[in-house]
């Protein structure tokens, strides 16, 4: 268990700059999610913390020492891939004793770290099967066993759940979120799914561009997101960016962006019209395009009745749920 | 139904009729080669040939073991193994070892030693078969071992199949042995070497015969009959001038020469097909 500290990170491949900067300090037990789409260097940063890549500037730190020389191995890291990388021509047991043995840890230690994960991960009958024979769910716990014997200061998840299907998806994610805290290990968790972020991270660093956009608890992000780009990005729908009128704004604003569930449906205000809706149950999304071509979403209740489409709508909202965003994509102060 | 289940009928004896037929025909060769090695030397001599196995056989085979004609087939045989060991074991380890480095390690001029290495696909033996032999014979290898297997045991073909085989193993696998602590002759030794167990097996068969049906090194290089290999050795055992050719020795020798190859493909099927089919990921 140890505090994980990045001091100004760079990574340059060649000319190119991926990661211009980032500096956060993780607690000891913290579960921090590094979220943001394909491109964004997030799995470049986690890569950097576990040594598989080297530092082209900064500092990184585990437990207050400095690492950035030191081997993967040496860094008292382990790490979930997101494939799970295991070896094919090993058992469950094997796979899971293989880091362990390799550190001559004794044959009997082994054996009962190895047992213990397995209890932990409900793969006691697997043991002795080759990975091949494994449903993906089992391969996942597996990987996670690996990294779990070896009782490092850190763990690493690479988007571990992106080869599972939808259900086992969010079922593995109560299983890491639950094992965390059991095990109380900091963790390092990369993925593109905002989802997975909002659920799991004690706090998130929203990436953009090589650049951490945002760095805070997940409601935090999600009520006061500091740019455009993080309001767009975490949500589900995204945040509506509305050309509206800003009469009322603070000084250099230029979008007004506005979460969905804070759009109203009404008798008069801003003209929309019903492009189509979306039944999911619980809620309804009514999707609409102002007369200027912008699009926006409606979050209502599925009791609220709904407009047919293509019929004409009027849009209402709160002054105080506006958010506004400056020519640069940056927060504008209220 | 019926109609089509009978035409399904005639088309199934007819394949296995037109393979028998094959079979018998490319059997044919090798069936009287073990006849005239079973019969005596007139019976050969004198037609019609006989196709039925006479009562020669353990007196020519003794005979080719033990005599031969330039030299027992029996120290013939145990050239050809040593040589065909030396460059399939050879090969395989030395191919391994370059494909490991050039896929995994990261050096000055990687690109131009996959090159280098590549090129020599394109230059047979025999191309370069001078300039060997010079440099063999320098060495002071002629009639040896080492000069037999050494100028063979370099290989593109294996390399290159090691190497793309390399390159569809997941990064990741490198990566968490990496985490795992595993160095990399470590990685190399625990992960790589079982994983291509099947793509070994299937080079090996493959090798093993080319080292064993090697015929213008050996016969360059191998003056005295004591280092003869025998696939060589049974093209020195035809007369030259008027001497008489004892067919039945000869053919007992070439019925001798074909065993270990047929041993090895056999005992090793398995393991063959299933790399020339699939890598096991």
């Amino acid at each position: 268990m140890a505090t994980v500290t990045l001091k100004g990170i760079t990574k340059s491949f060649g000319k190119t700059e991926v990661i211009h900067g980032i500096d956060v300090d993780i607690e000891d037990g913290e579960f921090i999610v590094i979220v943001g789409p394909s491109g964004c260097g997030k799995s470049t940063l986690l890569r950097m913390v576990a040594g598989l890549e080297g530092v082209s500037g900064g500092e990184v730190q585990i437990g207050g020492t400095r690492v950035n020389d030191l081997e993967p191995m040496d860094r008292d890291i382990a790490m979930v891939f997101q494939n799970y990388a295991l070896y094919p021509h090993m058992s469950v047991f094997e796979n899971m004793a293989y880091g362990l043995k390799i550190a001559k840890t004794p044959k009997a230690e082994i054996a009962q770290r190895v047992n213990e994960a397995a209890t932990l991960l409900q793969l006691e009958d697997y043991l002795q099967r080759r990975p091949r024979e494994l449903s993906g769910g089992q391969r996942q716990r597996v990987a996670m066993g690996r990294a779990i014997v070896r009782k490092p200061a850190v763990f690493l998840f690479d988007e571990p759940l992106s080869n599972l299907d939808a259900k086992l998806r969010v079922q593995m994610r109560l299983e890491i979120k639950q094992l965390q805290r059991r095990l109380g290990v900091t963790s390092l968790y990369v993925t593109h799914d905002q989802v997975e972020a909002m659920t799991l991270a004690d706090r998130m660093i929203v990436m953009n561009a090589g650049k951490a956009d945002q760095i805070g608890a997940p409601l935090e992000v999600y009520a006061n997101p500091q740019t455009e780009f993080v309001a767009g990005f975490i949500g589900s729908p995204p945040m509506n960016f509305l050309p509206a009128d800003l009469t009322d704004a603070p000084q250099g604003a230029k979008t007004l962006g506005i979460r969905p569930e804070h759009l109203r449906l009404a008798a008069s205000g801003t003209q929309a019209n019903v492009i189509y809706t979306e039944a999911l149950g619980a809620e309804t999304l009514v999707h609409v395009a102002l007369t200027d071509g912008t699009t926006a979403t409606v979050r209502q209740d599925a009791t609220v009745p709904h407009p047919r489409e293509g019929e004409t709508v009027h849009l209402e909202w709160d002054a105080g749920d506006r958010i506004f965003f400056g020519s640069n994509g940056a927060r504008c102060p209220r | 139904m019926s109609g089509m289940v009978e035409k399904r009928g005639a088309g199934y004896w007819m394949t296995h009729l037109g393979l028998i037929i094959g079979l018998l025909f490319i059997f044919f060769p090798i069936w009287l080669a073990f006849i005239a090695s079973t019969v005596s030397q007139p019976e050969i001599v004198k037609p019609p040939m006989p196709l039925l196995p006479g009562d020669q056989f353990f007196e020519n085979y003794r005979k080719a073991l033990v005599a031969g004609v330039n030299a027992p087939v029996a120290k013939m045989m145990l050239n050809s193994m040593v040589m065909a060991l030396g460059i399939a074991f050879g090969k395989i380890v030395i191919s391994l070892l370059s494909a490991f480095a050039i896929v995994y390690f990261k050096f000055p001029g990687r690109r131009l030693f996959f090159w280098l290495i590549f090129l020599t696909l394109m230059l047979p033996v025999e191309v370069r078969i001078v300039p060997t032999y010079e440099v063999v014979a320098n060495f002071g290898m002629l009639n040896s071992y080492s000069g037999l297997i050494f100028p063979l045991i370099a290989s593109a073909t294996a390399t290159f199949l090691f190497r793309q085989f390399f390159m569809t193993v997941p990064d990741e696998l490198a990566e968490a042995a990496r985490v795992d602590g595993a160095r990399p002759m470590r990685f190399f030794w625990d992960i790589l070497l079982p994983m291509s167990r099947t793509n070994i097996a299937a080079l090996f068969v493959i090798l093993f015969i080319y080292g064993w049906n090697q015929y213008l090194w050996p016969l360059l290089i191998t003056t005295d009959p004591s280092m003869n290999t025998i696939v060589m050795g049974i093209k020195q055992m035809f007369p030259s001038g008027d001497d008489i050719a004892d067919w039945p020795v000869i053919m007992a020798t070439s019925i001798l020469a074909m065993i270990p190859p047929v041993i090895v493909v056999i005992s090793m099927q398995k393991l063959f097909i299933r790399g020339l089919v699939d890598s096991e990921k």
